[in-house]
């Protein structure tokens, strides 16, 4: 595991030299000027077009292979329950199908169970991995590369492996059935996270850590008031990436919830299928309303899931 | 954990890269490797605050594990006190049908699914990094959305898209003359249905696939097209080699995930409340529905246990045979 970290590292990190070089930019802008554009856009050759003409394509082809089945789940909850399976599209809209959602089940409530463990689980990450992050990427001390071992190999646990004894374990808390187990291991930080945030902690110089402790500033004062606020779009992403994990879990909910008034989206759809089976106008219905809030936090973190996945460099 | 988050990580190494030889130049000295001995003050936060992981990782992975091990060699129900068994557990396991055909379709699912969905991830993400293309925005947004509604909403849509009678797939199939398959309920084709979604929420590693395309030398790419490489031979030598390591801890993260596959084809098998009966001739039993099914519907605790420390086994192999495979890799992205 580790081998191959440092592999990537060095290829990617060849990658980055090249990136920051001059020439690359002088290139790439040599590339956007619009006069260089503008001929190439002319260019009689055939290529060009074909070139064209394949973006094209291929981006239709995109649009389309995404795009489909989310169109579908939105006309399927626009058509009366009568004409479901004749068309694609509705004839007549009907937006009864929601009223119906609502009425089989209490989704508002659903919504709101799954967002208060997601504004625990987002807060008990928040908290605890930057402060395990600190100490691994800022802090100096014996065994400091062995907790980073622990860690980078939990990342490649299955978690099935140790799902039997953990749910034996809070089933003598008699705490199944509740949140508690969805809620409580969070504090205690995940390895992804944790190594994601050190990863960009590395790259805040140490002048500014060494200063304010020539200042008299104790550690947790230099995480919450110096580093943490100069890692903030990788404490954004890291925040994004728990809310989605958490928004989507299904195995969790699953093993732990037994009361319906606890139920989260994904365990109250399924309990939803399962008693309006082949209900499909209301269960499209169900999903549209489910996939609205994904849309809005996509729109809003757009930007740090893409640089969650490239680097969250420091500029 | 989700495969996106895993593979997430492989991308920023690049930043650490340097920093890491900032600290080494810097920060280090003596036995490279060891960080140099902070003060007291440091040492003692150092600890402290590693103190929640390392509680955590007692708490909620090592203890579980040696109680894993523990309690597959017991009979064990949760009512009453686990039964000391010696290995009956694993005896019966290697004897069981279902424990193969578990395997089988995981194995299916994973090493056909798994390097389709690298294959699909990068191909979309060429052509969202394409120059020319228009509506790359909406185009990006669109693949990736798919990623990150919630898994049962995804599963129950496309159990909409299956239906045999009804939906889209097959009324279209059937418009272009094309005899349409019965996805959901005829054994050869439910396997490839669950794969089909699979692509279809690939948005995570596309994303990240789009950042190390990102990455590619464009110098290498000018020289190439200087030289008279065409499209496809700049592909197989420049964008190939340059994004080889991205696509190896792709991999891994991919088949650590595959290994684990649960909501899918659970929920597409899931006739009524709490029964996932592993679909038409069981095609959808994955090791990971099997293992749920025998500790949370038979309350098998014991062979559950004993099922996940083979599944353990299993990835720490697979893990150590796909590292060993790509040790060429960085050599040949230098070429």
């Amino acid at each position: 595991m580790k081998m191959l970290l440092t592999k990537s590292r060095m290829a990617v990190s060849r990658a980055v030299l090249f990136r920051s070089t001059p020439s690359r930019k002088t290139s790439r802008q040599r590339v956007e000027l619009p006069g260089v554009h503008h001929k190439d856009w002319n260019s009689p050759s055939l290529r060009s077009y074909r070139t064209r003409f394949l973006s094209l394509a291929g981006i239709v082809g995109v649009l389309l292979l995404f795009g489909i089945p989310l169109v579908v789940m939105v006309a399927t909850s626009l058509t009366p329950a009568r004409e479901v399976g004749s068309s694609v599209f509705p004839k007549t809209l009907d937006f009864s199908n929601y009223g119906a959602a609502f009425a089989q089940a209490p989704l508002l409530k659903y919504f709101g169970n799954t967002l208060i463990l997601v504004a625990f689980n987002v807060g008990a990450t928040l908290l605890t991995c930057p402060i395990v992050a600190y100490s691994l990427s800022k802090l100096r001390w014996r065994g400091r590369n062995l907790v980073l071992l622990l860690v980078l190999s939990t990342m490649m646990l299955p978690s099935q492996v140790t799902l039997v004894p953990v749910y034996i374990m809070w089933d003598q808390l008699n705490l199944v059935g509740t949140f508690w187990p969805l809620i409580i291991p969070q504090f205690f930080g995940s390895s992804f996270y944790i190594y994601m945030l050190r990863q960009f902690f590395l790259g805040i110089p140490m002048e500014y850590i060494e200063a304010a402790r020539v200042d008299g500033a104790g550690e947790f004062r230099i995480l919450f008031r110096i580093v943490m606020p100069m890692a903030k779009p990788a404490l954004i992403t890291v925040g994004l990436f728990q809310f989605v994990g958490t928004w989507t879990d299904f195995m969790g909910p699953l093993i732990y919830l037994r009361d319906q008034n606890l139920y989260t989206i994904s365990m109250g759809m399924y309990s939803f299928f399962s008693s309006h089976g082949t209900d499909w106008a209301p269960l499209m219905a169900a999903c549209t309303m489910f996939t609205i809030p994904t849309f809005v936090i996509f729109l809003i973190g757009q930007r740090y899931f893409v640089e969650g996945a490239s680097l969250g460099g420091l500029k | 954990m989700s495969d996106a988050q895993i593979s997430a990580g492989a991308a920023h190494n690049t930043q650490a890269q340097r920093n890491i030889s900032v600290i080494t130049r810097r920060g280090r000295r003596g036995k490279a490797g060891k960080p140099k001995r902070g003060s007291k003050n440091e040492r003692r936060y150092g600890l402290g605050f590693a103190m929640p992981f390392l509680i955590g990782l007692v708490l909620f992975t090592i203890g579980p594990m040696i109680a894993s091990l523990y309690y597959s060699f017991t009979d064990f129900n949760i009512m009453t006190a686990p039964k000391w068994v010696g290995m009956h557990n694993y005896q019966s396991v290697f004897a069981d049908p279902r424990f193969y055909k578990s395997l089988e379709n995981t194995a299916y699912l994973t090493f056909i699914g798994v390097p389709l969905g690298l294959a699909f991830a990068l191909g979309v993400a060429l052509i969202l990094n394409l120059k020319e293309a228009p509506a790359r925005g909406l185009a990006r947004a669109l693949s990736y959305i798919p990623a990150i509604i919630p898994s049962a909403v995804v599963a129950y849509l496309w159990r909409w898209m299956f239906n045999g009678k009804y939906g889209l797939i097959n009324v279209v199939l059937t418009k272009l003359g094309i005899p349409a398959p019965n996805w959901l309920l005829d054994p050869a084709w439910t396997r490839p249905a669950v794969i089909l979604i699979s692509l279809w929420t690939v948005g995570g590693t596309t994303v990240i696939y789009l950042a190390a395309l990102r990455d590619v030398p464009r110098e290498l790419m000018e020289a190439a097209a200087l030289d008279g490489c065409g499209v496809l031979r700049r592909f197989r030598y420049v964008t190939l080699p340059a994004i080889a390591p991205v696509t190896v801890f792709q991999l891994i993260a991919g088949l650590l995930g595959g290994l684990q596959n649960f909501t899918i084809p659970y929920l597409l098998g899931s006739g009524g409340f709490n029964m996932s009966t592993g679909g038409p001739d069981e095609t959808w039993l994955t090791y990971a529905v099997y293992l749920y099914q025998n500790a949370f519907s038979y309350f098998k605790m014991g062979y559950a246990s004993a099922l996940a420390w083979i599944l353990f086994i299993i990835a720490l192999i697979l893990t150590a045979v796909i590292l060993r495979l790509s040790k060429g890799v960085d050599e040949d992205a230098a070429h």
